[in-house]
């Protein structure tokens, strides 16, 4: 199955949830074993993203960086 | 090139690298959701900052009173000649609200770290979970500076006249009306979504590079002088909450030299909300 996206590269000029929030938001949907593909071209989101993850028991299972800035794929630890 | 206006409020990465182990200076970092930056990583030696713990009255809806502050400086081990060196998450829009809000309570010296937190973890530099614990000190109790600072009444006092500006830092959509806060911010919802007539929108990104330092004196000049923005003029900034607002209050103030600069914190959040007040939209 692929990967639910969550692309962090639009604007946050309106102040809306911060980056991680909205990782935190999607990574809460996920099902055991599901996996969530988040694209961002911030490094202190990488960092994180890793941080966060870390701590909350998930694993960032790819990360690769290309011209449209750096990709994460996060999996929920299967049940 | 010509320099800021004062440009001593500024400080680099490179220079708070050199600085870790100053013991001059206190590093602060001001986050609105410490657990998604600060507790997951920050630069060594940096003390948190909790937008909503620590600057605001935990009932009422206002800044830190002066006592609250000179407590809080004191917890932070922080004297009335410590150099406070601030920056934070969202930008730097909560540290900027936090040098805003000291400059009140008159601390003399403050300054912010150009490009904050991303420039910092873009440019790998060293970050730590440790959390530093400081003597405590006896700050006394501020007086506090009025004139940075205008509410609801003075806003509506000034709609129309000349010699003010209202500067608006929101984004184009909640300017135009189209949104009022994003839906996972219901506290800072708005009855009436448009701006405060008269104000011209200019947010607050525009005086941000792609790597969140600030643009140069000459294009930040360019950029609100071309919108009516003039030091001659007396400004107020706002936008929702009064944080995004208080970036623009920084660079008009100290990157530009404007002498009278205030920031409207009550903002949208409070004007949207309030009976009878003048509201704009975009024609739809």
């Amino acid at each position: 199955m692929e990967p639910r996206r969550l692309d962090l590269t639009s604007s946050d000029d309106d102040c809306g949830d911060s980056a991680l929030g909205r990782v935190r938001h999607a990574y809460a949907s996920l099902a055991p074993g599901d996996r969530l593909e988040v694209v961002t071209r911030v490094a202190e989101q990488v960092f994180g993203i890793r941080a966060w993850s870390r701590k909350a028991g998930g694993e960032v299972i790819e990360e690769d960086r290309g011209a449209g800035g750096i990709r994460l794929v996060l999996r929920r630890p299967p049940a | 090139m010509t320099d800021y206006a004062h440009p001593e409020v500024l400080v680099s990465t490179d220079w708070l690298a050199g600085h870790l182990q100053d013991p001059d200076i206190r590093i602060l970092e001001v986050d609105w959701d410490p657990a998604s930056a600060y507790e997951l990583g920050h630069i060594p030696g940096a003390a948190l900052v909790d937008w909503k713990r620590d600057i605001n009255d935990p009932v009422r809806r206002d800044i830190l009173s002066p006592e609250q502050f000179a407590g809080l400086m004191g917890r932070l081990g922080v004297t009335p000649r410590t150099a406070l060196i601030l920056y934070g998450d969202m930008r730097n829009w909560f540290a900027a609200f936090a040098f805003w809000t000291f400059r009140i309570h008159g601390h003399a010296d403050i300054r912010l770290l150009n490009g904050g937190r991303r420039k910092w973890f873009e440019e790998d530099r060293p970050v730590t979970e440790a959390v530093p614990t400081f003597p405590p000190t006896q700050y006394p109790l501020p007086e506090p500076a009025g004139d940075l600072r205008e509410f609801l009444p003075g806003v509506r006092a000034i709609l129309g006249d000349p010699g003010h500006g209202l500067v608006d830092v929101r984004s184009p959509a909640e300017f135009s009306g189209a949104i009022s806060a994003p839906p996972e911010y219901q506290n800072e919802g708005a009855q009436r979504a448009g701006h405060i007539p008269g104000a011209v929108n200019i947010p607050w990104s525009q005086a941000i590079q792609d790597d969140d330092t600030f643009k140069p004196p000459e294009q930040l000049r360019d950029l609100y002088q071309a919108r009516g923005v003039t030091p001659d003029k007396r400004i107020l900034t706002y936008c929702r909450i009064g944080e995004r607002s208080s970036h623009t209050w920084f660079v008009l103030t100290y990157l530009l030299g404007y002498p009278r600069v205030a920031n409207y914190d009550g903002s949208w959040s409070e004007w949207g909300n309030a009976v009878g007040v003048p509201v704009e939209r975009a024609a739809t």
